[in-house]
């Protein structure tokens, strides 16, 4: 009989062989490898006046579709993915009338915008593939029962560029009530850079990693209803794919949500600042705040009736009253489940003196 | 073109290599990898009473026919058939049951605890096992200590007798639902274990 020597190959072969009986051997009573699908989804009415009142937009659109799917192999390794939809279709003619980034009308946008390994302990775990930076609340945490608006806040689009995704990996824990997150991303693209960094988004797309965007999150979630956070984000991005012509950033914001006692108050801060910026800006900034009363038990309703104000500032340029912008927003959201919101707000943007309004019409969901 | 790892030409002693592997791992390695959900909940009954109790497990099968009036009512299904039930005694009388279940999160099952005094009431309430990498602050006691006092008769309502945790919306869901679920089941139980 011939004579094997156990080779590498043999060797891994036998570590992956115990792998996966262990895999096997210790799937509990507890946990049952298998799938799951999700999602969310809002469909808007935007209707925009100008300072005389007369209309100047009304557009109808089902803003965003994504599908979740995540599949788990044992309790600690499992996959986890959202493919979303923007607009409704994809084709057509792209344009970008409100300099947000995202192109409206036909030209709707299929992105990948979650898909990664997981590996989760009590303590730690690991993530790789295409992820999200923490930074701020609603970058992690978007589905449209979440916030009070109809459209995610003015600050949500022009300081944090959500959903902000990206090629990388992360690796996250939790010491007592603290969570901490530290993630490595591609680079941004620096010749995009502009008054904001919602254009120099890679979204996972043959992007560089000169640099690493690099981002390092904390929260502390010790009291009900509760959640205090923040984080800094640094990316040295290579302007048309130059590592030696680079553009600095540096994303410092700070974050609090409240959401208890029938109370919701949310409070973001942010401040970008640019080193060799293409534009000449040198920093932008801007916070809001919510303040919304559930008055649903009041009014002997099952589901949460939420009135709120926002105020907010935007500085998509700091010291540039062009790119300033004071906003005022009122509205109600009607929750009649947890995972369902109707929402209508009303908003005044006010820019140099100059103020247009706004009213909008939502319905969302998540599951 | 090497040969396959598995095949004919697998020599007696890799066989036995493997073999070794696999009972060290299972009967050595495994129960320290994974201490066990069980022996969590043992850990956590002892840590909450005195040495002076009595702690006994037993499975316990639940009646299709009370099974499904309850999934029905608390709106989410057992995860198994049978239940692993704890009974606590002091002095030969029981004074408190302990149940576990699962829930299901975002994609992943969450296992949970609940301790019922003999009258029903919750005395408390702990995750033991929280699989996702969002959504761990359901795992605070101060979130879990709401449904203290709470009887199969209270309402179970996030936002209402409840609080929410953002970003742990289905889970906080969830688990209400699962508790609300073993409130329903206790007398049951109860009836059982006499």
């Amino acid at each position: 009989m011939k004579n094997y020597k156990l080779t590498m190959k043999n060797k891994l072969s036998i570590i992956a062989c115990a792998i996966t009986c262990i895999t096997f051997i210790s799937a509990d009573e507890f946990f049952e490898a298998g799938s799951k699908i999700g999602g969310y989804g809002e469909l808007h009415w935007n209707k925009s006046y100008d300072i005389d009142g007369n209309e100047t937009s009304n557009k109808l659109d089902f803003h965003r579709f994504i599908i979740y799917y995540g599949h788990n192999w044992t309790e600690e390794w499992s996959f986890k993915s959202e493919l979303e939809l923007e607009h409704n279709i994809v084709g057509g003619e792209a344009d970008d009338s409100d300099g947000t980034g995202t192109t409206i009308g036909y030209a709707g946008e299929l992105e990948l915008e979650q898909a990664f390994v997981n590996y989760h302990t009590d303590k730690w775990g690991f993530q790789g593939g295409v992820i999200l930076p923490s930074v701020g609340l609603i970058n992690e945490y978007h589905e449209p029962p979440l916030f009070l608006s109809v459209e995610r806040p003015d600050y949500s689009k022009r300081i944090i560029p959500t959903t902000w995704f990206g090629n990388g990996f992360a690796f996250y824990g939790k010491f007592s009530d603290f969570n901490w997150r530290i993630a490595m991303l591609e680079d941004l693209d620096g010749e995009s850079i502009s008054d904001g960094i919602r254009s120099a988004r890679g979204k996972g797309y043959k992007t560089t990693a000169y640099s690493w965007t690099k981002n390092i999150s904390t929260s502390y979630t010790g009291i009900n209803g509760l959640r205090l956070g923040g984080s800094l984000t640094m990316n040295d991005a290579p302007i048309n794919n130059d590592k030696d012509n680079t553009v600095g950033v540096k994303l410092v914001e700070v974050n609090a949500k409240y959401n208890a006692n029938n109370i919701v108050a949310v409070l973001e801060y942010g401040k970008i600042s640019y080193e060799n910026n293409p534009s000449g800006y040198d920093s932008s900034s801007g916070y809001y705040l919510d303040l919304g009363y559930n008055i649903g038990s009041l009014l002997s309703c099952d589901g949460k009736i939420i009135p709120w104000i926002r105020l907010s500032n935007v500085a998509r340029a700091d010291g540039e009253a062009s790119k300033t912008y004071d906003i005022f927003r009122t509205g109600v959201a009607y929750k009649p489940i947890e995972t369902v919101a109707f929402k209508l707000d009303f908003g005044t943007v006010t820019k140099e003196d100059v103020s247009t309004t706004d009213l909008n019409i939502g319905i969302g969901y998540n599951f | 073109m090497g040969l396959p790892f598995w095949g004919p030409h697998l020599m007696m002693k890799q066989i036995i290599n493997i073999l070794s592997i696999l009972f060290i791992l299972t009967f050595v390695g495994i129960p320290h990898l994974y201490g066990g959900i069980r022996e969590d909940v043992e850990k956590i009954l002892n840590g909450e009473f005195t040495d002076s109790v009595s702690i006994a497990h037993q499975k316990i099968s639940i009646p299709t026919d009370i099974k499904n009036t309850i999934q029905f009512k608390a709106k989410q299904k057992f995860f198994r058939d049978e239940l692993n039930v704890w009974a606590i005694t002091i002095t030969d009388t029981i004074s408190h049951y302990a149940i576990i279940d699962n829930s299901l999160g975002k994609s992943m099952p969450i296992t949970f605890l609940v301790i019922f005094t003999t009258n029903g009431e919750i005395r408390y309430a702990q995750i033991v096992k929280y699989r996702e990498p969002y959504g761990g602050e359901i795992s605070s006691l101060s979130w879990t200590s709401q449904f203290m006092g709470m009887t199969h008769e209270s309402e179970f309502n996030v936002g209402k007798t409840i609080d929410g945790i953002s970003g742990a919306t289905i889970s906080t869901h969830s688990v209400t639902k699962g508790i609300h679920k073993l409130s329903l089941l206790f007398p049951y139980i109860k009836e059982q274990l006499k």
